[in-house]
């Protein structure tokens, strides 16, 4: 992802690997693409790469919380209660 | 949505960060849970906008603190690279995605799992991992690049359904 269209910026490009551009924006930096194939199979790689990322820390984020955890958000619930505030 | 609620439901994406910079679920928990005290300690003045952006802050602050010689010698110290000590820090599906990820520098890791898994962009993960934008690109690209170059096309071959 060395080098940029007129127009399109590592900005872009980045956001467009993340899904946030607009269908318009999304469209130029497609174009882009088409014209250099060597970034669109890098971009291609790289997102691969990060949904196998993805899989692999998904059982983690499905993980129970402990109780331990919760129990220090609960200390300041009950401590907001007491003292009124909403 | 509370604050403290929010809060809540951030714990797992959390947990998940510290898990994957310190391979160590004990140590992981005990960092996210010094991380929600501090949190707890400043709700009041954390604005709710990029609240996000604020936990990973403090816990990767805490993480990188855990580093002997702090920031300085993140790189070489243990807790920054190497094996987890768990060995089941993530899918056990995914054991070789699994130790090259473990394989990466501290910083690498922790660009990687910011852009992959809490999808940051580049200006808040440099936020986060205090690095320029600059820097937070290379160490991403390195990233990926390590990662792409797992041996016989093992991705690929994932994507196929074999594995």
């Amino acid at each position: 992802m060395s080098e940029q269209a007129p127009g399109i910026s590592r900005q872009q490009l980045d956001d467009y690997v993340r899904g946030k551009l607009d269908a318009a924006s999304s469209g130029r930096v497609e174009a882009y693409l088409a014209d250099n194939p060597d970034v669109a199979v890098q971009i291609q790689q790289d997102c691969r790469v990060q949904k196998r990322l993805r899989e692999m820390f998904a059982p983690v984020l499905s993980d129970p919380i402990p109780e331990r955890l919760l129990d220090i958000l609960r200390s300041v619930r009950s401590r907001v209660s007491r003292s009124g505030k909403p | 949505m509370t604050p403290i609620s929010r809060l809540e439901k951030m714990i797992p994406n959390l947990r998940c960060y510290s898990r994957a910079l310190t391979g160590n679920w004990d140590l992981a928990d005990e960092l996210v849970a010094e991380c929600l005290r501090i949190a707890m300690e400043n709700l009041d003045v954390i604005p709710h906008d990029v609240m996000r952006v604020w936990l990973f802050t403090r816990l990767h602050d805490l993480i990188a603190h855990m580093a002997p010689g702090g920031q300085q010698r993140r790189k070489t110290s243990a807790l920054a690279r190497g094996p987890p000590s768990d060995t089941h820090v993530a899918d056990s599906r995914e054991p070789g995605l699994q130790l090259a990820f473990h394989a990466l520098t501290f910083a690498q890791k922790a660009v990687l799992f910011l852009v992959a898994i809490e999808e940051f962009s580049v200006q808040e993960v440099a936020i986060i991992t205090r690095l320029t934008v600059r820097n937070v690109r290379q160490s991403l690209r390195e990233a990926l690049d390590q990662l792409s170059a797992l041996p016989l096309g093992f991705l690929a071959l994932k994507e196929g359904g074999s594995g």
